[in-house]
């Protein structure tokens, strides 16, 4: 072990992220969602038609968006991680993996409260939410692989996490023949002040994203450092 | 019986407290139920309106399809296990594809069987009758929601070889990614056995299956290369 390559110790000593600044963004993010809660109800105009539930959009849509991010991080994760096998992508991969499950949760259940009231009914199979619905319960297939599968697990979850996004494209167009009802997309048609509100909301979003992301990758980067320092410690006969 | 009961219990506890530290086997079930939810709201779409007859059985075809075909897939690669047949498969000279190609043509044979059983059968007890010029139709769509299954399920049963807790694992992984299959499946066929089914609707899903068979062949191929070889 006190051999090892020149990339394996400076992945060991790579600094973990910087706090300050993490702590900053952290702090700042937590601030701007209280803003963002206080727009959502006292800035921006209760609509017309749907009245007061339609207030669930200013933070529905941007988990969504913030899902979809995380699909595209988990994506990229694990296909580096299939070809170039290293630690670093899985890491990447399953915090991809990890966040679009945490806003799909978010996107899943402040859906349903809003279609109760809108469509009268929680749930209803349309394009969107099926093809939501199946791609969370896949990535959390792939969760659930990399809790149980043992040695290999890395492989399996990222050959499924991979499986999972061209899958979602699948159930998307074939739902979308199948039937459709959800709102189509009205960012651009809302009132100024709707406007504001939205995108501030999905600013702060965007940040809280990145700062999880760093978070996640920071508990990772010290886990596998933890492993490598328990393998250390077997290996020269310290551990029981 | 005292005796009995407070060791069955303490065995219980025993069980129990396995299954806090590890959440296993409750999530695993918890989440195979949603699945079947799922699959089933698929089979018989009972939110498009009311289902028909044609409908229903189309939904028990496939969805007897899928579930047996979990049993095949499981058997065929621990056969390879036992033995240690798969080392001697991968350190033989040949392509890495032809590997895969062979194991999901084994599967598709064993489907085929299977398929030759169940539709005979289904048409018998529902007493739903085929129009003749329906057959070479169902036959192809039938053949290629198989095709999807087995080299997507073949994949996943291979890359579980040597994992633990594959049986769970193999359902989880494979019956969302199947859902499209399903989906078009069970359309294709109801639309086939409906006396007035839209033509042209038909063949939409025949293509979603066709569709679906050459992407998922071709990421399988290049993911079974990275997932069984070392």
């Amino acid at each position: 072990m006190s051999q090892a390559s020149p990339q394996v110790r400076s992945d060991e000593e790579r600094p973990l992220g910087s706090g300050p600044v993490l702590s900053t963004f952290a702090v700042l993010v937590g601030l701007m969602f209280v803003a963002a809660a206080y727009m959502v109800f006292f800035h921006a105009p209760t609509e017309k038609v749907m009245g007061f539930v339609q207030k669930i959009f200013y933070f529905h849509v941007p988990s969504a968006w913030n899902m979809f991010l995380g699909v595209g991080v988990a994506a990229v994760g694990s296909v580096m991680y299939l070809v170039k096998r290293t630690d670093k992508w899985d890491r990447i991969g399953d915090a991809g993996v990890e966040l679009a499950v945490l806003f799909g949760a978010m996107v899943l259940i402040s859906g349903p409260l809003w279609g109760r009231k809108a469509w009268g009914a929680f749930w209803v199979w349309d394009v969107r939410l099926t093809s939501s619905l199946v791609l969370v319960l896949t990535l959390v297939a792939c969760k659930m692989v990399r809790g149980y599968a043992g040695a290999e697990a890395k492989k399996i979850a990222a050959g499924l996490a991979v499986f999972a996004v061209i899958n979602s494209a699948f159930v998307y167009y074939s739902v979308d023949i199948w039937r459709g009802t959800h709102p189509p997309k009205l960012v651009a048609t809302l009132a100024p002040a709707m406007k504001q509100t939205f995108w501030f909301s999905t600013l702060t979003f965007l940040i809280a994203f990145f700062v999880l992301l760093t978070l996640r990758l920071r508990t990772g980067r010290l886990q596998s450092a933890l492993d490598r320092l328990h393998l250390r410690l077997t290996e020269s006969g310290l551990d029981d | 019986m005292n005796v009995v009961l407070r060791q069955a219990l303490i065995i219980c506890a025993k069980d129990l407290r396995m299954e806090l530290r590890s959440r296993e086997v409750v999530l695993a079930m918890a989440y195979f139920g949603i699945l079947v939810v799922l699959i089933f709201s698929f089979a018989f779409p009972v939110f498009s309106g009311a289902v028909s007859r044609e409908q229903v059985v189309a939904g028990i075809l496939w969805i007897s399809i899928t579930f047996a075909g979990t049993l095949g897939l499981q058997r065929a690669f621990e056969r390879e296990r036992e033995g240690d047949c798969i080392r001697a498969l991968l350190l033989s000279p040949v392509p890495r594809p032809s590997i895969f190609l062979g194991k999901v043509f084994g599967m598709l044979l064993f489907m085929g069987v299977l398929e030759a059983v169940v539709l005979p059968a289904i048409f018998l007890f529902f007493n739903v009758s085929l129009p003749l010029d329906g057959f070479l139709v169902l036959a192809l769509t039938i053949a290629l929601g198989t095709v999807g299954y087995a080299v997507v399920g073949t994949l996943f049963a291979a890359s579980l070889l040597r994992a633990r807790s594959k049986d769970i694992l193999l359902t989880i992984m494979l019956f969302p990614i199947i859902l499209p299959v399903l989906m078009a499946g069970v359309k294709a066929t109801s639309l086939i056995l409906l006396p007035d089914g839209s033509q042209a609707e038909l063949w939409v899903w025949v293509k979603v299956l066709a569709t679906f068979d050459i992407i998922f062949t071709i990421v399988s191929l290049w993911i079974f290369e990275i997932l069984v070889l070392d």
